[in-house]
């Protein structure tokens, strides 16, 4: 009788002792070799379509300024920093993946963590787009940076705002390259598989970088890979603490608070990993990766989903705790206008899909389930963006002075954004799909019982 | 590889622990030059061949820091020095407002110093289309060890030593050339 997919995995690495070294091979890089399905055609076409939306509104914004959006005084942050907050976000949990769980050797990321750090950069790029594009003058963009100029001026150091730009640029690229790093022994693995004399060789052996895989170049590799997974460790809690700087070095009422940091970084992994499960639930099964992302895996993910729902509930309640105990008449009503204003529904639409939703994987029916899981995914995804929306805009809406009080609303031309942000995330996560191994093929046959399928008589073919 | 006259002596291994013992046993037995091929990692083995752990640590440090401490020079310079500007009322040098930026930038300088090194100067690796190794299975499924013929007697002697210790295939390759000689063995 044929195993079922549970009996498939191993308690300690959760694979299975029968995959052995070259079913990793041939099972990964299948769908590089493939021709792209219909279905992957669909998605790429939907994303770009999506996608394009974002760019028109930004083409229409450059020729008739930010006035197209639902911007006002006082909520000058709309949509496009909730959209570049929740973003970076999303990244963080590629990061944590692929660095804090190698330190702490939790053998069960080497199935995920590619897909998961791929996530990362992707979502760092679509972060990227929004503080960059609401300057309103995007191309002078570059003035952000300290060079020597005719103006004779340097950038303002003591602004968060700047902190951000070197947190999110080192983010971005100190990702990039770890990531890229893990991929070079695996693109070499798809360089060898390819056709002598073609051009699918020759690009993978130019992107390998002649990877030869001696004994030598392996003990310097693993050394470098350890140290990125310490570099990254403190830049991923660093940098989602920087982003948060933005909002708690000022006085607005509902950002003046201490909590910010961590409260940040623990959102961000909840809704990176809401995001992780939404991309790797349907990937393993249109990837026929189901030996390698098991639903032991998921159900990992889900469990971190869990518990870090639990502490974004604890720092939503806490942050009501220290508006009531501060007797700051400013901090209270700004958290009774979250509660019962006219825009409590974005708060309560948070609380539901954060804190209430989440609950549900106390179950292990549910942690077990594909489409349960995805559901809750989409929820902890649209639950992370309201977040952002309750912290920033409704914030923003009630300041000090009620004279200047008002209401965001968002324009077609900001919705437009929000799903284009979705678009150009899916079409660069498509891409990627189709072209890299989507799991790390070196990592996970160190991790595998019996990688030649001799010592049981386990299944080796080709 | 290096440049080499007389052809290498390949044996090829799937099985890790075989492939691990005969590596050691090549360094016992003093052959120089020898070279080994790994598809994944195998931890432990770079002792047994008398491979010193990876020197890359400590540059990465000290670009680490060096980069933190420009960062923090830059900001120090720039803001108390070349256009000092009076914000908010604080110090001209109000260094703890400049721990962010150093802490990046040291960050962003080991990280760049840590692919360098390992990519360009450690293991001496560049982009190149056509790169090709001894076997298309060396990325896959298969050990190799390679021991030059010129260092350990003649190149028969080291088919059998190979075949003692375990290959269960074996070649003979003349680096920058095509292969000189194929002979399968059986899986001992």
């Amino acid at each position: 009788m044929r195993p079922t997919l549970a009996e498939l995995e191993n308690p300690k690495t959760l694979i299975h002792e029968s995959v052995t070294a070259r079913d990793v091979t041939l099972d990964v890089i299948a769908p590089i070799f493939r021709p792209p399905s219909i279905g992957w055609w669909v998605g790429l076409f939907v994303s770009m379509a999506i996608m394009s939306l974002m760019f028109f509104t930004f083409t229409i914004q450059m020729c008739e300024g930010l006035g197209i959006l639902g911007l006002n005084n006082p909520v000058m942050w709309g949509s496009y920093i909730t959209n570049f907050v929740f973003w970076i976000g999303i990244g963080h949990a590629g990061t944590l993946i692929s660095a804090i769980l190698f330190l702490f050797r939790q053998k069960w990321r080497t199935s995920i963590n590619r897909s998961a750090e791929a996530m990362t950069i992707f979502a760092v790029t679509t972060a990227g787009l929004f503080p960059l594009i609401h300057t309103g003058r995007p191309w002078l963009d570059f003035w952000l940076f300290p060079y020597p100029n005719d103006r004779l001026l340097w950038p303002q150091f003591r602004s968060p705002l700047m902190w951000d730009v070197f947190a999110i640029s080192t983010y971005g690229t100190t990702s990039a390259i770890f990531w890229y790093l893990g991929l070079i022994p695996d693109f070499a693995t798809v360089r060898d598989k390819c056709r002598v004399g073609s051009l699918k060789r020759a690009i993978y052996s130019l992107v390998s970088f002649g990877w030869k895989g001696t004994v030598k170049d392996w003990n310097h590799y693993e050394r470098a890979y350890a140290q990125f997974a310490w570099i990254s460790t403190p830049l991923v809690l660093s940098v989602h603490s920087t982003v948060s700087f933005d909002f708690a070095t000022s006085k607005v009422p509902g950002w003046h608070t201490t909590i910010f940091p961590p409260y940040f970084v623990a959102g961000a992994i909840f809704g990176g990993f809401g995001m992780v499960v939404f991309l790797l639930a349907p990937m393993r099964s249109m990837l026929k990766l189901e030996k390698y992302i098991t639903f032991t895996h998921l159900e990992l993910c889900n469990k971190i989903i869990l518990a870090t729902s639990m502490i974004v509930g604890y720092a939503y309640a806490m942050e009501f705790f220290a508006a009531w105990f501060s007797e700051s008449v400013y901090e209270r009503s700004q958290f009774l206008y979250r509660l019962s204003g006219p825009k409590a529904w974005v708060f309560w639409t948070m609380t539901l899909c954060n804190v209430v939703a989440p609950q549900l994987f106390w179950w292990k029916r549910i942690r077990r389930s594909l489409i349960a899981m995805w559901i809750i995914a989409v929820f902890v995804n649209i639950g992370m963006w309201f977040e952002r929306a309750t912290i920033f805009m409704l914030s923003l809406e009630r300041d000090h002075l009620p004279s200047s009080w008002d209401i965001w609303v968002g324009t077609p031309w900001d919705w437009m954004v929000v799903a284009g942000s979705f678009g150009w995330f899916m079409f660069l996560f498509l891409l990627y799909a189709k072209t890299m191994p989507t799991i790390a093929i070196a990592e996970i046959k160190s991790v595998l019982v019996n990688p030649s399928g001799k010592a049981t008589g386990g299944a080796h073919h080709g | 590889m290096g440049k080499h006259a007389m052809p290498y002596v390949l044996g090829y291994f799937t099985e890790p622990a075989v492939f691990k013992k005969a590596c050691a046993a090549s360094y016992a037995a003093g052959h120089k030059g020898h070279e080994a091929f790994m598809p994944w990692p195998l931890h432990g083995i770079e002792k047994l061949m008398g491979i010193r752990r990876s020197w890359i640590g400590r540059p990465v440090l000290f670009m680490l820091l060096f980069g933190a401490f420009c960062g923090f020079l830059m900001q120090v310079w720039m803001m108390k020095y070349d256009w000092p500007i009076i914000i908010a009322g604080k110090p001209y040098n109000s260094w703890p407002a400049y721990v962010v930026i150093s802490f990046e930038s040291g960050i962003l300088s080991g990280a760049l110093a840590n692919l360098v090194l390992v990519l360009l100067i450690a293991c001496k690796l560049l982009p190149s289309p056509n790169t090709t190794l001894p076997s298309d299975l060396l990325t896959d499924d298969t050990f190799c060890l390679a021991v030059p013929a010129t260092e350990h007697g003649s190149v028969a002697a080291l088919d059998a030593w190979l075949k003692e210790q375990g290959a269960e295939r074996i070649e003979h390759y003349l680096p920058n050339g095509p292969l000189t000689a194929s002979s399968e063995v059986s899986h001992a």
